[in-house]
């Protein structure tokens, strides 16, 4: 046997079990909006990979792509992949609709750039007819590349919709080539008046398919909807995340937990400079300590959410090494204010101003809970539920007791001071650490 | 009343939060465009460039197209694709060559050329049942073909089926390939318990064997050098390997190495430009977490979406990979537990048994990869690395 073979072969053995692919294999992705009066919209992303692969589009063979070269080929890449699409409703094929043909562009998806491809199909319905049976044949690369998939979503747009609404997705391939869906309810004639009100709650869907693969059961899918998941099931796993984090995030719980201490006290200048904590009075009424707590985490609230949407969203985002020693300080600050009075201004501005800085700091929890931008809207706003929820436990369980000791010597002495003081430690050893990028492992948190 | 201001306060914040949210939102999605000029380049097609060889080939992918049933020009068009395939680490070059097996690929016993490009191609993506089965059929109507056993031995090697593996290396010295029956066996005895003495056989070997192997034999070198707790020399060998071959897997171990030594900045000056690449972007945003680089965020986004579409297709062969992402980068241990669990089902390799003992740590529950020590312990695998968590 030719050794070089041989040396090719063990080599390829030995790469193709360990590594990981570059990539993914080759897959396209289709949208099919059923509309009234019987038409479907069909966009149809292809990999112009895929299209290279099979015509002759890389005219001068450099290897690239470029847009000139991909609109000359327009005509020939659509003749190609068209005939390997079919649909058919109750066995009669639906007809492309002359000129329906959507302008060349393309768009990125995370394998590489994909050419758009639009048109409309118009399917046999007489007006009034509702919609029964429809079927997708897929044949895309079945016989130059058999990995390849057509990740194909149904939505439905009646009269009356203002955006499409999804109803199912299925992927295509040569395991299984054709998808079968029955829906009720969306008129395939032309919209009534009286349409308008059930187009909203249009379609239920029956899909049958030829058993295929099944998906893969994965945790790592978990984050965005999983489908049929309502939206108060979203929001309420989110409302549990945000609470969790809050309970697990010692720096937030001890910022808190410092300005909770001393809010059954108010600011009063006089005293002995050398009494410690400094110039404080207890409140009168458990309404005034309340209305300082409110105050105070609504102000922490707003400007949390601020920046966490903003963060969340990529608009900023301060590096994480910043984020998490600027914390470490507010917390330093908080609890030194507790025993000398640090802060001029109000103190919920500066609440306003440390949350913030907390709300870039919880960004990064949310990122860690595996969300894509699209979705993040229901997230969103429940974690940050969640993390007020877990704010709100936390004044529930200290307001009370630190309202009723406020005036004894024991909250003074043994509470406030030495408590602050731990705090006041601990957010110094964080600051270093996180400044430093070091970590001392006897420090908790 | 205090109380209901600052409810109404709370509440117009949330309901500003979500007017922002959906006003930003859908801002973000990837949209389709059109480009403004002509000259505008779209799509990169190949890292490479282009050779008369990727010409040659479609000239010989039609000739096979035309001839269906032509065993020989189809194989030789699959071979290339699998070459390219390894190469590029592109995994649509495995389709290109199941393409071209068309005919034959249901087959129960298709022509032994194309029974073995099948297991290959099996294996490659981690269908190793399947790829067994054609690879033990195969051996046993040709037990004079090299090629057969090795990839037997290879993929026996990483389904942990040692036994079996030792006898298929066994039999690559009868079939005509002694240097490679000696590495294989080496490789092996590493693994079951004589780490020491497979260490010395293979840096005998290397000298003695023919050049074209030595690329192959320092790869096995630095992962057993890693595993003996040899950083140094291990990167060194990496680094030997590199100055030849510049292969997307070599770089990914070599990157792992470097991020246990806790060296982040050199991986990313050493995989940075290679984000197209799922595995080595990986490393280079465990490498950006080290560093605290602001690039983080993007990277963890795209590994996120790429996993995501793997997903949507139906595919589960990086779990490995995933598992890892899922729990350095997404911080999730339980999830990764999860994943690393499933990997596990499938493949022993050391990097599998570490990433389970490492997810199962995290998450809480050592017990969970107890079945990984029993492994290691019933074949006396050392890894230096994995000593804490056993």
């Amino acid at each position: 046997m030719n050794p070089l073979r041989i040396f090719m072969l063990c080599v390829l053995a030995l790469f193709s079990t360990g590594a990981a692919w570059a990539h993914k294999p080759s897959d396209s992705y289709m949208t099919l909006t059923a509309r009234d009066g019987g038409q479907v919209l069909v966009s149809w992303h292809v990999a112009l990979r895929d299209l290279a692969g099979e015509l002759d589009i890389d005219s001068n063979d450099d290897g690239r792509l470029t847009w000139g070269e991909v609109r000359t080929h327009w005509a020939d890449m659509l003749g190609y992949v068209r005939p390997h699409l079919h649909l058919t409703h109750a066995g009669v094929p639906c007809d492309k609709l002359a000129d329906s043909d959507q302008a060349p562009a393309v768009i990125e998806h995370t394998d590489g750039q994909y050419a758009v491809f639009g048109w409309t199909v118009q399917c046999p319905l007489s007006a009034g007819q509702p919609w029964s049976d429809m079927d997708v044949d897929y044949r895309l690369f079945a016989l130059t590349d058999p990995t390849h998939r057509g990740i194909v979503r149904w939505r439905v747009q009646g009269a009356g919709m203002a955006e499409a609404r999804e109803l199912s997705s299925v992927v295509l391939g040569v395991t299984r080539t054709q998808h079968h869906v029955s829906w009720t309810g969306l008129q395939g004639g032309a919209p009534l008046p009286t349409q308008a009100a059930e187009a909203s709650l249009a379609a239920s869907v029956v899909s049958r398919a030829t058993p295929g693969p099944a998906k893969p059961v994965s945790p790592g899918q978990a984050s965005g909807a999983a489908d049929g998941e309502s939206h108060m099931a979203l929001l309420l796993r989110y409302v549990h995340d945000g609470v969790e984090h809050i309970a697990a995030g010692m720096d937030h719980i001890l910022f808190l937990v410092s300005l909770l201490l001393v809010s059954v006290w108010r600011r009063d200048g006089a005293g002995p400079c050398m009494a410690v904590p400094h110039g404080w009075l207890p409140r009168e009424r458990w309404r005034s300590a309340l209305g300082e707590v409110l105050r105070l985490v609504t102000a922490f609230t707003l400007a949390h959410s601020l920046t966490l949407a903003l963060a969340a969203f990529g608009v900023l985002s301060p590096p994480s090494r910043w984020v998490e020693s600027l914390i470490a300080l507010s917390v330093l600050v908080a609890a030194l204010d507790n025993l000398w009075p640090l802060l001029r201004a109000p103190r919920w501005i500066v609440v306003f101003g440390f949350g913030l800085v907390h709300g870039f700091g919880f960004a990064g929890a949310m990122q860690d809970l595996g969300l894509s931008r699209q979705d993040l809207a229901w997230p969103l706003l429940g974690f940050n539920l969640g993390v007020e929820l877990g704010q709100l436990m936390l004044v529930a369980l200290v307001l009370p007791l630190a309202f009723s000791l406020r005036r004894t010597a024991v909250y003074r002495q043994a509470v406030v001071l030495p408590g602050s003081l731990l705090i006041a430690t601990l957010a110094m050893l964080w600051l270093y650490q996180r400044v430093a990028d070091v970590s001392l492992g006897w420090v908790p948190g | 009343m205090t109380l209901s201001v600052a409810m109404r306060a709370a509440l117009a914040s949330t309901c500003l939060l979500v007017g922002l949210t959906s006003w930003v939102a859908p801002a973000r999605a990837a949209q389709p465009r059109v480009p403004q000029h002509d000259s505008e380049v779209v799509e990169v097609l190949r890292e490479r460039p282009l050779s008369e060889q990727d010409k040659a080939w479609r000239v010989l992918r039609a000739k096979a197209r035309a001839r269906p049933s032509d065993v020989a020009l189809a194989t030789e068009v699959a071979w290339q694709a699998l070459r390219w395939a390894r190469q590029d680490g592109d995994p649509r070059w495995l389709g290109q060559a199941q393409a071209a097996l068309n005919p034959w690929w249901s087959q129960a016993a298709p022509p032994d050329e194309v029974r073995l490009l099948r297991a290959t191609i099996l294996q490659s993506t981690h269908d190793f049942d399947a790829a067994l089965r054609d690879l033990r059929a195969l051996v046993r109507a040709r037990p004079d073909q090299p090629q057969a056993w090795l990839t037997l031995a290879s993929v026996l090697q990483v389904t942990g089926q040692y036994d079996e593996a030792q006898s298929a290396c066994d039999a690559l010295k009868a079939a005509g390939a002694p240097w490679h029956a000696q590495a294989c066996s080496l490789e092996l005895r590493s693994l079951r318990g004589d780490a020491d003495a497979a260490q010395r056989g293979l840096a005998e070997l290397v000298t003695r064997a023919p050049r074209e192997l030595s690329g192959y034999l320092n790869l096995i070198r630095a992962e057993l050098a890693q595993r003996q707790g040899q950083p140094d020399k291990a990167a060194a060998l990496y680094a030997g390997l590199l100055a030849g071959e510049d292969d997307a897997y070599t770089q990914g171990a070599y990157a792992d190495l470097l991020l246990d030594q806790g060296r982040a900045a050199s991986v990313v000056s050493l995989l940075k430009g290679r984000e197209r690449n799922d595995a080595l972007l990986l490393r280079l945003a465990q490498a950006y977490a080290a560093t605290g680089d602001t690039a983080l965020d993007r990277s963890v986004q795209a590994l996120r979406a790429r996993f995501a579409a793997a997903h949507e297709r139906g595919d589960s062969v990086h779990r490995r990979e995933e598992a890892r992402f899922t729990l350095y980068l997404l911080k999730r241990p339980q999830d990764a537990l999860k994943l690393a669990q499933l990997n596990w089902q499938v493949q022993k390799e050391p990097a599998d048994a570490r990433i389970l003992l490492e997810a199962a740590q995290a998450a809480g529950q050592p017990q969970a990869a107890d079945e990984v020590r029993a492994f290691m312990r019933r074949w006396g695998w050392s890894d230096k690395r994995l000593d804490a968590w056993l």
